[in-house]
């Protein structure tokens, strides 16, 4: 072998790894489902679903159900501003002209159009992090802190005006005899056995100060308002000998328990309806009770064979009285694209919709 | 390139090596040349029945090799998960098996971490590494401990062994400085002392500020960022004593001590920079190994280690109740082992091992195990090799027992895992056709079993089965062209009881769940050419197809999808040119598409890279000692990408060392 087929091998051997992956002819093995946005995005009414994707992915996005074409779109937020929502966006609300969005990991408040999505401003503070949920109550929005407080934000300026220090690692909000309940979960202080996480503050509105700490069971998440002035409260327990517990705080203070196992719920009136998706569960239980007996209304709210496998967030539409849910894709995939369930309020299958990964939120644009 | 030019060049390359083939000497192996140490030189890559890579010190000077992780990213078939960084942790998966497949030996016996079942490879400096070597399955070096038969994969890690000819002593000392506040001396002595008996010293300092700019891509923005809080402080230091104590026993004892404190960069959150995690860590052990060749036929080698570690984890943030965290995580083993060989006939070597190890891992948390485990690991193998045939049969029997001081055990474990491989020389020129068979298991890690909330004691053990087919070839044809080799290999891997994380409302939890079903093929060729006297280029690539596919559950959306952080398409090359004034080396690593979750869509998608680098070095022979300089221009063409999603890697970097030794 002379020097020039030598010179020869040399060169192809190194065009070889060059080229092997410098073109790149891979498909996608992509069943994405999603209809991207494209063009403007301008809506009157509908849903805008918050998924909060998966923790530390920055892959958040929002959906949005067009009530009046029955479609949904997909990443509206980045398609609308052109970056990403950014990590972890749980929860958002619509109010007046302008859609609030809490992003958690981000530390972001993104206050946006609420027709088109497009951003107005995004607030990020160092006084008060890691934002949880979001409420509104007249004129102001409130958000819950993870850093254990509640800012009060002012709708005309778009900053804060006052804060409120409740307990540890505080989530849901719920407004009710004009007054703020928020469940102090002390969630990450699971070493100590949620020693501070057993507990809802209530906080006057009018002087935003906490008025006083209720007791309830450990590690209440959820909270929700019924139209009796009671606000219910559902406690995951510790995830190990302790299990969830759901329970109701009346109008004078009273807290009393209900007698059924749940792991979401939601109220719409009088009724309460519960999920109860224990890990490792192959069925659902959807009960509707009575907030005020505590009676069963329905033992099985959902109809039919196409039920969420994987449910995080149940609401009722406050505009047709639909039971919407968001779900996970199935018990097993948590991180690819999950499903939006419509059924009506008498528990028929509607329609399901892909969305993005994790539909934690839920807003409504009327 | 598509698959067909790429088997076309392959072919090409094949047939210029058999054109050019000539009869080469051979030599069966023999009792001694089993023994680790004496196995050396590249013959033994053609030679093994199952895949096998060796990096010596003067290939990782031509490979342009910066530590460990890089070394092995220029192997066809390991992925290294990289998270960017001079303290970014850095594990392989060979094959599209996960990190916990791959066992790491440091001279001769396994390094272990029982909390996380992998080893971090940023550890463990390069300088101190005299070879390393990768073994895919079962090699045929049966003459070992019967830990190191089970894992799937292993790599083997030598520090130097010193050569006394004039001198008895020699000393190196080293420094190399670079970009990101690189600053790393090393240090090494070794003496002779009496007749017998050697001892060395050595030791090695980092420090790192590790701030690099990058450019992040959030939607159609792109913006310049820079990494921070990515600090890194660490050192290591270590003692060794050889003692011959007579012709035929040979005493080693090594002393290890290693400490880090590091800030963790962790990944990149849109909008929200602050961070403020930090991770100590402490390693000491110190291991003993005993040989002697009783009578020709017979030897025995007794091994055994004592291992502490020390993890300490930090973090800051207003959502704490303490507004901080502070977990710590001790573990300890103790392990023994003793090993006979034995060889009744030229062709005929049998061997056992029986191992035992005890570990233990203690925390600061809450409602915390405190768990042990006693392993006990007996191996027997069998080899028959002449000149023409090996085959090698081993059997590999486990006992596993569980303790804890709080909660429920989880079972304890029994279990055989056999292996089987083959060469073949069909006819004279060193032309190898080989195949391997192994079926092991990877125990649950004690995070995998009792990690807070996230741990699951009823987990199974993960299941690795390994086909390999393959056939190796290598040749001296001319003056000119002093060496070639080439080795291909294709194979087949099932991974049943894979242990995968799922959520359970708010936290985690594991399941032994996942099934993956791997295809590849892996490649590497290399040459040696001397045009002239003193004037050699060494070429070398590598390259792999890997197809590792989901086959968990059909109720995902990634159902027959690839697996996640696992390209498809890998491959690599160098060249270097060596000369009498000043060598120069060249490489290139590319890597295709791959996904950040299980399921392969558009969003999940990491963007495919090429990373080339350009090392100049040079040798200053002086009167007593050796002035070596080098300069390394790390991804020169400034490349922006990323190895684990939202963990950047740094773009153009540079490296610069100077080294004084004594010589032999």
């Amino acid at each position: 072998m002379n020097l020039k087929n030598l010179l020869k091998l040399l060169a192809l051997l190194f065009m070889a790894t060059v080229s092997f992956t410098a073109c790149d002819d891979e498909e996608d093995d992509s069943n994405d489902p999603t209809d991207e946005t494209t063009g403007d995005f301008k809506k009157k009414s509908g849903i805008y679903i918050l998924n909060q994707g998966v923790y530390g992915s920055n892959n958040a996005s929002i959906s949005f159900l067009d009530y009046s074409s029955n479609t949904m779109y997909n990443n509206v937020f980045e398609a609308a501003n052109e970056r990403k929502l950014g990590d972890t966006g749980q929860d958002g609300i619509v109010y007046g002209s302008k859609m609030y969005i809490v992003v958690n990991g981000s530390n972001t408040i993104e206050i946006v159009d609420s027709k088109t999505c497009k951003s107005i401003k995004s607030l990020q503070s160092t006084i008060a992090t890691s934002p949880r949920d979001v409420i509104a109550y007249n004129g102001k929005i409130y958000i819950s802190m993870y850093d254990g407080q509640i800012a009060r934000l002012d709708t005309t300026t778009l900053e804060y005006d006052k804060f409120v220090k409740v307990g540890p690692n505080p989530e849901e909000m719920a407004v009710a005899n004009d007054f703020l309940y928020v469940v102090n979960s002390d969630g990450l202080n699971y070493n100590n056995g949620y020693t501070d996480g057993k507990s809802v503050s209530k906080i006057n509105l009018t002087t935003f100060t906490e008025v006083k700490k209720i007791s309830v069971a450990v590690n209440p998440t959820k909270i929700s308002a019924d139209s009796k002035g009671n606000v219910i409260v559902l406690s995951m327990g510790n995830y190990a000998d302790v299990p969830a517990t759901l329970q109701k705080i009346t109008s004078d203070d009273n807290v009393v328990k209900y007698n059924i196992a749940a792991t979401l719920m939601t109220v719409n009136d009088t009724v309460l309806y519960t999920i109860n998706a224990p890990w490792g569960a192959t069925k659902l239980d959807c009960i509707a009770i009575s907030t005020i007996s505590g009676q069963v209304i329905n033992p099985d709210f959902l109809k039919g064979d196409d039920i969420p496998a994987n449910p995080i967030k149940i609401e009722i539409d406050p505009t047709n009285g639909d039971i919407l849910i968001g779900a996970y894709y199935s018990a097993s995939d948590f991180t690819s694209n999950g499903y939006f369930y419509v059924f009506d309020k008498t528990g028929n299958f509607k329609k399901k919709y892909n969305v993005g990964v994790g539909a934690s939120g839920f807003a409504y644009l009327n | 390139m598509s698959f067909r030019s790429f088997f076309s060049f392959v072919c090409i390359f094949s047939s210029l090596l058999s054109a050019k083939a000539q009869e080469r000497a051979d030599s069966t192996l023999t009792g001694e040349e089993i023994d680790e140490v004496v196995v050396t030189g590249n013959n033994t890559v053609t030679r093994t029945s199952a895949p096998v890579r060796i990096i010596t010190t003067h290939q990782k000077e031509r490979l342009g090799i910066t530590d460990i992780s890089d070394a092995l990213k220029r192997t066809a078939g390991v992925d290294v998960k990289d998270y960017g960084g001079v303290g970014g942790l850095k594990t392989v998966s060979v094959r599209g098996l996960g990190s916990q497949h791959t066992a790491v030996s440091y001279d001769g016996i396994i390094l272990s971490d029982c909390q996380n079942g992998q080893i971090d490879l940023s550890r463990y400096s390069m300088d101190n590494i005299d070879k390393m070597t990768l073994t895919i399955g079962e090699g045929n070096e049966i003459f070992r401990p019967a830990r190191h038969f089970a894992a799937a994969t292993r790599l083997d890690l030598y520090t130097a062994t010193p050569n006394y000819n004039k001198e008895k002593q020699h000393l190196r000392m080293q420094v190399k400085t670079g970009s990101f506040g690189l600053v790393n001396p090393y240090f090494w002595v070794d003496k002779k002392i009496g007749k017998k008996n050697w001892a060395s010293f050595s030791s090695d300092f980092l420090r790192s500020d590790g701030i690099y700019p990058f450019t992040l891509t959030n939607g159609k923005m792109e913006t310049r960022e820079k990494r921070e809080n990515s600090e890194v402080e660490s050192g290591h230091c270590e003692a060794n004593f050889n003692s011959q104590l007579t012709t035929k026993s040979q005493l080693n004892v090594k002393v290890y001590f290693y400490n880090s404190d590091r800030e963790i960069p962790g990944s990149i959150i849109l909008y929200n920079t602050n961070n403020k995690e930090e991770l100590e860590d402490q390693n000491f052990f110190t291991q003993v190994r005993f040989r002697t060749f009783m009578k020709s036929k017979l030897s025995l080698m007794i091994n055994g280690k004592f291992n502490w570690a020390a993890t300490r984890y930090h973090d800051e943030k207003p959502i704490y109740a303490s507004g901080e965290i502070n977990d710590s995580y001790f573990q300890r083993e103790y392990y023994a082992s003793a090993a006979v060989f034995y060889q009744p006939a030229r062709v005929m070597t049998f061997s056992f091992a029986s191992d035992y190890a005890h570990n233990g891992l203690n925390a600061n948390t809450y409602n915390f195990a405190y768990p042990k485990r006693h392993s006990i690991l007996n191996v027997l193998n069998a080899q028959f090799s002449n000149y023409r045939f090996t085959a090698t049969a081993t059997g590999l029997y486990s006992i596993y027992i569980n303790e804890v001081e709080e909660g429920a055990t989880p079972d304890n474990d029994k279990r055989l895992s056999p292996s089987l491989s083959l060469s073949y020389r069909p006819f004279k020129p060193d032309f190898r056709i080989r195949a391997s068979y192994k079926d092991n298991f990877r125990m649950p890690t004690f995070n995998e079993l009792y990690f807070d909330r996230t741990g699951a004691k009823n987990l199974s053990p993960e299941r690795a089965r390994q086909f390999n087919v393959g056939f190796t070839y290598s040749c001296s044809p001319s003056k000119i062209l002093k060496e070639l080799q080439f080795t291909a290999d294709g194979y087949h891997n099932k991974v049943k009881d894979k242990i995968v994380a799922l959520p359970r409302m708010f936290s985690w939890s594991m399941l032994n769940m996942g099934e993956v079903e791997m295809n590849g093929a892996d490649f590497h060729a290399s040459a040696t050419i001397s045009p002239r006297d003193k004037y050699n280029f060494f070429v070398y690539g590598n390259c792999s197809l890997l197809k590792a596919v989901d086959y968990t559950s059909k109720e995902t959306r990634y159902y027959g999808d690839q697996i996640p952080y696992t390209p498809r398409r890998s491959g690599g090359g160098s060249i270097a040119f060596e000369n009498p004034f000043l060598n120069i080396s060249y490489q290139i690593t590319a890597i295709s598409v791959r996904y950040c979750f299980p399921e392969a869509s558009t969003e999940n998608r990491i963007d495919p890279y090429t990373e080339h680098g350009l090392s100049l070095y040079h040798d200053f022979p002086l009167k007593k000692v050796i002035l070596s300089m080098r300069g390394d221009i790390v991804n020169f063409t400034d490349c922006q990408y990323e190895v684990i999603k939202y963990y950047p890697m740094p773009g153009r970097s540079y490296r610069l060392t100077l080294s004084l030794k004594t010589k032999d």
